[in-house]
């Protein structure tokens, strides 16, 4: 468990943690039992089942016409982990001027080191869902999703989901299955929400 | 305007400069060998006549499909905003030969989606049948789908589109949702 529990330190090696998901798929009952406990020592408390969570969106290519997000805006969910933020820890309107910040502080970085091509951040909003829904969704009847509570000093309303449940039909099954599941955790959020 | 230079005008504009001066001409033989393997085999690119109105929004759906298509490799790091990386040459050109095929068989041509691996993905998505298909490449210089009809699902990983160019299935689906079997099965 401790082992697991490291992947979310500051300290974890960048390589380990571009892999976090597969590494805790790989201990997958441990996976879950780490949802109860914090890894963050900035958190207030693990992730509960009734709370909300919202994934900024800071790129158009994301967006689809009906202004839903696209099922590749979620694929850090199978590697590093899906970034979200906890709303029962922040408001919705801090959630969009965090997004905006980010958005005016990347450009202006960019424009300063010269690179006005690369001054093309925009932050567009965010989607949100409940937390039971990720944690209901099952396939072979295990656990496909979890959540975790890793708070940074910086955000301690960050958190992360996780693809845990690895494919056990076939070893040709890997990327498809997980492309399956990517779409079916896109369908549980809602459209884009926008800043006024 | 015919199709090579459809292609020739894309490559000139953000492909070929890029790649040439990079001195990597393997994504630029891939588009070649499509054009010369679609010049020599489609009757339908010999035989078209490029002025009827059909032909012509088929032609214009794919430049522009191909142009969002080509514009991923330009992305920057850190694209999405969490840490995104480009699609790489060997992804690009997969996607974009797969995509040239689609359109030498005059099948439905797909929406696009990048990820921040670097993975292209095509998808359709059918509203009548209830029913979704998913493409993705990758470096690996293979494509990975699945197919999505109801409660129905399945897929395959790591084809070589070279060995097998667009499975059947694929072609069976497209035929199926958006080709001429659907308007005889709704007509029906």
């Amino acid at each position: 468990m401790d082992e697991l529990l490291a992947l979310f330190s500051i300290y974890c090696d960048a390589e380990k943690a571009s892999q976090k998901c597969k590494l805790l798929a790989d201990n997958h009952g441990d996976a879950i039992a780490l949802e109860k406990i914090s890894v963050s020592e900035f958190s207030p408390g693990p992730v509960v089942n009734q709370e909300y969570i919202a994934r900024q969106i800071f790129s158009p290519i994301h967006v689809e016409d009906d202004n839903s997000i696209k099922s590749t805006a979620f694929d850090d969910v199978a590697n590093k982990g899906l970034s979200v933020n906890r709303m029962s820890l922040v408001e919705v309107e801090t959630i969009h001027s965090n997004g905006l910040e980010k958005q005016n502080r990347d450009n202006a970085k960019a424009l300063e080191s010269g690179r006005p091509e690369k001054a093309n951040r925009e932050y567009l909003g965010f989607v949100q869902t409940k937390v039971e829904t990720v944690r209901d969704y099952y396939d072979e009847d295990a656990r496909v999703y979890s959540v975790y509570d890793s708070s940074l000093n910086s955000s301690r309303e960050h958190a992360d989901i996780c693809m845990i449940k690895q494919d056990t039909r076939s070893n040709d099954n890997v990327k498809w299955v997980k492309m399956f599941r990517r779409k079916k955790l896109q369908e549980m959020f809602s459209p884009l929400t926008t800043p006024a | 305007m015919n199709t090579y230079s459809t292609y020739n005008s894309l490559i000139s504009k953000s492909v070929t400069s890029r790649f040439l001066t990079e001195s990597r001409q393997d994504f630029a033989f891939n588009l070649e060998s499509s054009v010369i393997s679609q010049s020599l085999s489609n009757s339908y690119y010999n035989n078209a006549t490029f002025n009827n109105d059909s032909t012509r929004v088929k032609t214009s759906e794919f430049d522009k499909v191909s142009t969002e298509l080509v514009s991923y490799q330009d992305l920057a790091f850190d694209w999405d905003g969490y840490d995104g990386i480009a699609p790489d040459y060997t992804t690009v050109a997969l996607a974009f030969n797969f995509l040239s095929e689609l359109h030498a068989q005059n099948l439905k041509l797909p929406k696009l989606m990048v990820s921040g691996s670097g993975d292209i993905c095509f998808y359709w998505k059918d509203k009548y049948t209830n029913s979704y298909l998913e493409v993705q490449f990758d470096s690996s210089n293979k494509y990975s789908y699945f197919l999505e009809r109801d409660v129905n699902v399945s897929g395959k990983d790591d084809v070589d589109f070279h060995e097998v160019s667009i499975t059947e299935d694929i072609c069976h689906f497209l035929n199926l949702a958006f080709g001429n079997d659907y308007d005889y099965l709704m007509a029906a």
